[in-house]
């Protein structure tokens, strides 16, 4: 856990930052005048869904684990079409991002693991 | 028995006993000191309805001595939006051509302004809903407000120049919502320099109240009724358990201000009867009035009102009423009688306030399908020969083409054979036939129920599959009954076409229209069971007790549990037809469908409030959509040229006017409950760039 803890993941940080980027713009939706979507239940559910894609990409660069890479990757699906069905394109954008970032994370991941063995 | 159809001027009056005359529906004229504020409006109309029957008209005497004024030409020689469909036609049609379809794209937004006029019901007050159009006149943009306020601002930068605030009650004493459609222009025809009131503005309120106000300073009209407010509702004395509520601008053609009033649908059996008042501009003395419904039968039914614009073609002498249903709605056993004049198209001489022809496209009407938008007066083309034309549209979603000079068909209007129910309502006599048009086609194919959309079965656990099982339909007409989840209708009081009506372009002879498809059920229920069940309505939508009537109603937009629409998209299209020869020129899906924000893809379209307007620089400009989106199109192709957001629905037709050189596109985003619970205060005037 602490030799994967303290190795640099690219991946995941970029995971990390475009999914906040993407709560970012959601809450800048929600809350400006005219958007189309201010206001609305939707911009919150991508916003907090956003929010969690992001911690989900800490947690994953946190630990290197599996399973917060998947569930990333599932969450950061769900909250690109919910942001497709809101409009929302530069949040898709970044979502896309998002999942740059776990595919990168995942090869590295598969690099460390052929390296260990 | 008025059935079939047309009541021709001269057969009406050369038959008109006094008893034919009432049962057509009496149009009354009075002496010019007739009090305009008279208490005791019992004996004002009672005095009304005894002249209607010797037809008695001194209206002509009277106008003889004013200044003569020309009679505006169905297609004004200049650009003209002075009233609420822009012109007295209806046709929403701007001659401007500096916007056109080469840079509609070009557009943006010049000035927008927040009234502070706005409720979202969640406080105090009860929530708005706002669907003015703009006026220009008098170098002006006239705008009124849900709270009964009236706004004079700058056409080009929007700056207040004057407000009127009427102090009405902000309370929905008829309407579920505080509701307003705007202002009505009236000026004198040889104005007198330095006096006031020259040129004015009028604004209805809920409470039954018709504001004057000096165009030129937003100062009440002193002459006009009680010191610049008219009192409407002394002319509210039979069945009267609400007042006249002024929602729609009057219609003013000439000396002229002609109002009708909306209600408190599906509350009540009797109700106020339907009425139709005209009043001197000046001091709001009533010049005649219309019944709509027949003397011996107005205490035991009621409304067939006019709550919509109305048309005038002021070369006929003749105004449009656009009438709505009897009450109660949605059961008719209490008036069997005929009603000739209710869901109906009738002119009136604008003069006499006499009825000259009559068209009612419902029969016996238990379903409310109110005639809910001014009839578009349009001079065509058909087979070589020029018609002088209207179009009534409708919720039904049929679209009627009569001569407006005689009420005659352009194309057949058929009557067919309709269901007659399935004997579970006592007390009624349903219509055997009803009329169709042959053309243009129904908007809206009625023939049998509409496909269910598989996902919103499919998330609904088969919810909607076990829905349209349960309703029963025999085809358009199919009668409301207690059986089942009730009756199947495509569409209900959601339309179809609302009250943005028809727009016309004279050039090309295009006529467009939005419509609505949307699936509702209707469900009646035995006195003693809704008083059991009732569980609230909301904006035509819910649980209406129909009191005095055997049977208590619910009316419902078939969903499934997360509210998608059971039915297969489109939801709402744009239609532009031919009028030379009825055929539809193209129509496609308008606006997206929302909910918790999420839009549905433009493919499936939109419900829509609100209606087009059309330029001579061939574009339609329309909002009506879920979406809150303003759009341009090509009227000759339906292709999006241009898109923007305002701040709710815009549920109004857009106002086109040109004010020291630039065409101005003008949309008010107010909302309507109806669509989504999504109100707002906006204005929103576009322009090229300079």
């Amino acid at each position: 856990m602490a030799q994967h803890a303290t190795t640099w993941s690219p991946g995941a940080a970029l995971s990390a930052l475009a999914a906040f980027a993407g709560a970012a713009i959601a809450a800048i939706l929600y809350l400006t005048p005219l958007t189309g979507v201010t206001g609305t239940i939707g911009a919150l559910i991508v916003l907090g869904a956003s929010l969690l894609v992001g911690i989900g990409a800490l947690l994953l660069m946190a630990t290197r684990r599996a399973l917060w890479l998947w569930l990333t990757l599932l969450g950061g699906i769900g909250t690109a079409v919910a942001a497709a069905f809101l409009h929302a394109w530069w949040i898709v954008v970044l979502l896309a991002v998002v999942l740059v970032g776990l595919v990168m994370e995942r090869l590295t991941l598969t690099r460390s693991r052929k390296a260990r063995t | 028995m008025i059935r079939t159809g047309t009541i021709a001027l001269a057969a009406a009056l050369a038959a008109a006993s006094p008893a034919a005359s009432q049962d057509s529906g009496s149009g009354t004229a009075v002496t010019d000191d007739q009090p305009a504020t008279a208490t005791g409006g019992g004996e004002v109309v009672d005095t009304l309805l005894e002249s209607a029957a010797d037809g008695s008209a001194t209206q002509e005497d009277r106008t003889q001595e004013k200044p003569r004024r020309d009679p505006v030409p169905l297609v004004p020689k200049t650009a003209t939006w002075n009233t609420f469909h822009g012109q007295l036609s209806a046709q929403k049609y701007s001659p401007l051509d500096q916007i056109n379809r080469e840079n509609a794209g070009n557009l943006e937004k010049v000035w927008e302004v927040h009234t502070g006029d706005v409720s979202d019901g969640t406080g105090d007050l009860p929530t708005t809903v706002w669907s003015a159009t703009p006026i220009y006149a008098n170098g002006m943009l006239y705008i009124g407000t849900p709270f009964y306020r009236v706004l004079a601002l700058d056409p080009a930068t929007g700056e207040e120049i004057w407000s009127f605030d009427s102090k009405s009650r902000l309370e929905a004493l008829t309407q579920p919502a505080l509701k307003n459609r705007g202002v009505a222009y009236w000026e004198a025809a040889e104005p007198q320099e330095g006096e006031a009131c020259q040129k004015i503005v009028y604004l209805g309120t809920m409470d039954a109240r018709l504001f004057a106000m000096d165009a030129d300073t937003g100062k009440p009209c002193a002459d006009f009724g009680d010191n610049g407010a008219l009192n409407v509702n002394q002319w509210n004395t039979t069945n009267d358990k609400w007042p006249f509520s002024l929602l729609q601008p009057p219609t003013v053609s000439g000396d002229h201000v002609i109002i009708g009033w909306a209600g408190n649908d599906w509350k009540y059996a009797e109700a106020p009867p339907g009425s139709v008042f005209s009043v001197d501009p000046r001091t709001g003395k009533l010049q005649w009035a219309v019944d709509t419904i027949p003397q011996d039968i107005r205490r035991q039914t009621g409304t067939a009102n006019v709550w919509t614009a109305m048309s005038v073609d002021e070369e006929l002498g003749l105004v449009y009423l656009p009438v709505a249903s009897p009450s109660p709605n949605y059961w008719g056993g209490n008036r069997t009688q005929e009603i000739p004049l209710a869901t109906s198209t009738t002119a009136v001489d604008i003069e006499t306030g006499k009825v000259v022809w009559s068209r009612q496209w419902v029969h016996h009407d238990v379903w409310d399908y109110d005639i809910n938008s001014a009839p578009t007066l349009m001079d065509i083309t058909v087979d070589g020969k020029e018609i002088p034309a209207l179009m009534q549209a409708t919720k039904m979603g049929f679209l009627f083409v009569v001569n407006r000079e005689t009420g005659e068909d352009v194309w057949p209007i058929e009557e067919r054979e309709v269901p007659q129910g399935d004997g579970s309502v006592e007390g009624e006599v349903y219509a055997k036939t009803q009329p169709f048009p042959t053309k243009p086609a129904p908007l809206l194919d009625q023939a049998q129920k509409e496909d269910i959309w598989w996902i919103a079965d499919a998330v609904g656990f088969g919810q909607c599959s076990k829905l349209f099982d349960s309703l029963s339909y025999e085809g358009m007409y199919t009668p409301p009954t207690t059986r089942g989840k009730g009756v199947y209708t495509f569409p209900d009081s959601s339309g179809g076409v609302q009250w943005g009506g028809v727009a016309f372009d004279p050039e090309s002879q295009t006529a467009v229209v939005n419509t609505s498809h949307i699936a509702q059920y209707i469900q009646l229920y035995p006195r003693d069971e809704f008083d059991r069940i009732e569980s609230g309505s909301g904006n035509e939508a819910g649980y209406y007790p129909q009191i005095g009537a055997p049977y208590g109603m619910s009316l419902k937009v078939a969903m499934n549990w997360l509210g998608m629409p059971c039915w297969k998209a489109p939801y709402g299209e744009l239609v532009a037809i031919d009028m030379k020869t009825g055929e539809v020129n193209w129509r496609k899906p308008l606006g997206s469908s929302q909910k918790f924000g999420f839009y549905m893809p433009e493919s499936m379209g939109s419900p829509t409030i609100g209606g087009p307007a059309v330029t001579a620089g061939g574009l339609i400009f329309i909002g009506s959509t879920m979406d809150a989106k303003v759009r341009a199109f090509d009227i000759a192709t339906g292709e999006e040229l241009w898109e923007d957001i305002v701040g709710a629905p815009s549920v109004s037709n857009p106002a086109v006017y040109e004010h020291e050189g630039r065409e101005y596109v003008a949309f008010i985003g107010g909302g309507n409950t109806i669509l989504k619970p999504q109100v707002s205060d906006h204005i929103a005037v576009y322009a090229l760039p300079e």
